[in-house]
């Protein structure tokens, strides 16, 4: 049997004749590249900083052989904070992809919607109404985050029925409420909490440890591994939700299974770093115009998300050594302006 | 002639509901006028101070700078009704502007980063060139909603699909997003201009004395002129690109002619008042509910409603809790819940 032309090159993996999966020969080559990109980034990171380390050290280091300070520097303080990058960057640019897929739209990402400023909203009433530790600080800003989402999506259905642009609407109106709510609370706090207050309200990964990092991964590993399972249905499912269901799809349960994984991830990052905005709205859609998708392109999405919060952290990092700036910040400058130009240049194009 | 033919054309349309609705639209506004006088009233007469509404009256007519009384009024209540009326009316009709040039209704200048541009100027000003006037700032601010509204519209405005409302709100989004992602690196790192401006950040009507706002009330006023002019085109534009070519008018330059005004309306009243968010929105919308599409009634009613709206939300937060909520989160909290009520109750077009 001749086989199928999509128009695009496509490597089978599997029997010729019955591929167990087919991966698009474009998507795969951006991957490899943006991953390569990724690790050669995060070398760079573990050896330049305020301590002077050197490449071979750094190296040494990491396979255990050298001296106590550099292993110190090098596998408790840069690591760990790496490592947070890279899976953090993957957790949000996987919320993003099944939000706006779900919505069918760009703007239906997570941080549009309003799920990280209702974190935020629940970690600032911890922290300064309350006056909680960290770890009080993360569980209000996970109530805070998934009670935003119910919220948003009780407001927005309609006999049981959730429209992508409503649920727009309706997020950027909650996130508009909740956020002058914020500003409002940092208002009635002297200068030193605001300040304080508004760096962990910008994303910060700075004092990144191992138990934080295993902690993320054990909550998120258990989401990026269903949303991976996910995605073939969540394909179908954009094509239509006729043909979905003609196909024999339970579109219902795919749906529910996709919220609670969207909510799950982005409400997970947003506690454990605070709320880092745009990865989620822009690295889906980076990936989309990379690799030339129509639709859900989870792998790629991810390598972009890695790759722009590692890339925005190291710049947050060096480009003001004295007072470093939260993250948050440097990614939306990076992931917004690059954003932009894509879709000055797709104007342009066509 | 482009406007006498536009004209020909609407009565040649439409005759019969230009007819059966200009009563409606006249003696609504009566009602409206009212209101609003309401609203200003109630900004004077209100406060934390607790004066008697003759005594208000009385050092209204005879001021006296030695008398507390006339003090409390002629230096915070006066400036803020001022203001009330100057920014609400500026923001309302730069929200109806807006919609009508992006022909998107559930947009306004908050949602297209134009508050966030003027925001990030000033804020750039305060930090790096030692700005401490309004007169200096009001013209960043004018400037970076210039600025940012063009960008918008050209990278929303670039493809054969001209106009399309996703890209425009898109790169609207995406734009104000990284605005404001600056803005918050200048605060954080400067702890002095946070100070100073975290009132203001939030979109308020008390920080400001009379003569700053008198300041911006030349740059008002000129948006509002240039928006009443340019009301009749905006109209011929509604009709649709290719319907706006053929009967003579040049919609870029219209798009431009608004961008200019929305610019000084939206930079005039955030340089004064802050980013106040969701009037834009909703006072157009009301206003289209009674008048129908008529982008000269929409503007009309906009420069009631809008400073309607904004005095009662700035008189109930002053009296909400013993110390004041700044406006701009009372709007938030007026706003948010009838644009949520009004994706429910109507089918919204596609964002």
């Amino acid at each position: 049997m001749e086989p199928l032309d999509f128009g695009r090159r496509v490597h089978r993996i599997g029997r010729a004749d019955r591929p167990l999966m087919l991966v698009d020969a474009r998507s795969a080559r951006l991957c490899a590249a943006l991953w390569a990109a990724t690790i050669l980034l995060a070398l760079y990171a573990v050896f330049s900083g305020s301590a002077l380390i050197t490449l071979p050290e750094a190296l040494a280091a990491l396979v255990g052989r050298g001296d106590d300070y550099t292993t110190m520097v090098v596998l408790e303080w840069r690591a760990p904070r790496i490592a947070m990058a890279i899976l953090l960057g993957t957790a949000l640019a996987f919320s993003g992809a099944i939000f706006q897929n779900l919505t069918a739209n760009p703007l239906g990402s997570p941080d549009v919607i309003g799920f990280q400023t209702g974190s935020y909203t629940g970690a600032l009433v911890v922290m300064l109404i309350l006056g909680g530790g960290s770890i009080a600080v993360m569980s209000g800003a996970l109530i805070g985050g998934i009670s935003t989402a119910f919220v948003v999506f009780f407001l927005s259905s309609k006999r049981g029925a959730v429209r992508g642009v409503r649920l727009i609407i309706v997020g950027i109106g909650v996130s508009a409420m909740l956020g002058s709510v914020n500003v409002w609370i940092l208002l009635t706090a002297t200068v030193e909490d605001a300040i304080m207050a508004s760096l962990w309200g910008a994303g910060n990964l700075s004092g990144v440890d191992w138990p934080t990092f295993a902690t993320a991964l054990g909550g998120s590993a258990v989401f990026i591994l269903a949303a991976a399972l996910l995605a073939r249905p969540m394909r179908v499912a954009q094509i239509g939700i006729p043909f979905a269901t003609a196909l024999g799809q339970n579109v219902r349960t795919m749906q529910v299974a996709a919220i609670v994984i969207g909510v799950g991830l982005t409400a997970l990052a947003t506690a454990t770093v605070g709320p880092i905005s745009f990865i989620a709205l822009a690295a889906p859609q980076i990936a989309r115009r990379l690799v030339h998708a129509d639709g859900l392109a989870l792998g790629p999405s991810a390598a972009v998300g890695s790759l722009l919060l590692l890339a925005a952290d190291v710049i947050a990092q060096r480009v003001h050594p004295d007072s470093p700036l939260p993250v948050g910040i440097v990614t939306v400058s990076i992931g917004g302006v690059y954003f932009l130009w894509l879709l000055l240049r797709e104007g342009k194009r066509r | 002639m482009p406007s006498t033919r536009s004209a020909a054309a609407r009565t040649a349309i439409a005759p019969a509901p230009e007819r059966s609705r200009a009563p409606r639209r006249w003696i609504a506004l009566v009602p409206l006028t009212a209101l609003c006088a309401l609203a200003l009233t109630a900004s004077m007469l209100v406060g934390s101070r607790d004066i008697p509404p003759a005594e208000v009256l009385h050092v209204l007519l005879h001021p006296d700078p030695d008398d507390a009384v006339s003090q409390t009024v002629w230096l915070s209540r006066v400036p803020r009704t001022v203001l009330v009326l100057l920014a609400g009316a500026a923001l309302g009709v730069a929200g109806g502007l807006m919609q009508a040039v992006t022909r998107n209704p559930m947009t306004d200048p908050g949602i297209l980063g134009v508050n966030a541009g003027a925001s990030l100027a000033v804020v750039t000003g305060l930090a790096f060139f030692d700005m401490t006037d309004i007169s200096q700032y009001m013209w960043w601010s004018f400037a970076g909603a210039m600025v940012t509204s063009v960008i918008v519209f050209a990278i929303g405005n670039s493809t054969a699909a001209r106009g399309n409302p996703v890209r425009m709100t898109l790169s609207g989004v995406a734009l104000g997003a990284v605005l404001s992602g600056f803005s918050s690196a200048v605060l954080l790192t400067n702890s002095q201009v946070l100070e100073r401006m975290r009132g203001w950040s939030a979109g308020t009507t008390a920080s400001q004395p009379l003569d700053a706002t008198l300041t911006i009330a030349p740059l008002v006023v000129a948006g509002l002129v240039i928006a009443a002019i340019s009301t009749r085109s905006l109209d011929v534009l509604s009709l649709g690109e290719a319907a706006a070519v053929a009967m003579g008018a040049s919609p870029n330059r219209i798009r431009l002619i608004a961008l200019v005004a929305i610019a000084l309306l939206a930079g005039g009243a955030t340089a004064a008042a802050g980013p106040i968010g969701f009037l834009g929105l909703l006072a157009p919308h009301i206003a289209r509910m009674v008048v129908s599409p008529h982008q000269g009634w929409i503007t009309a009613y906009s420069v009631l409603i809008a400073p309607c709206v904004l005095g009662f939300a700035d008189v109930l937060g002053r009296v909400i809790t013993t110390g004041e909520v700044p406006v701009g989160v009372v709007t938030a909290f007026i706003g948010a819940p009838v644009l949520i009520y009004m994706v429910r109750r109507f089918r919204v077009a596609e964002v």
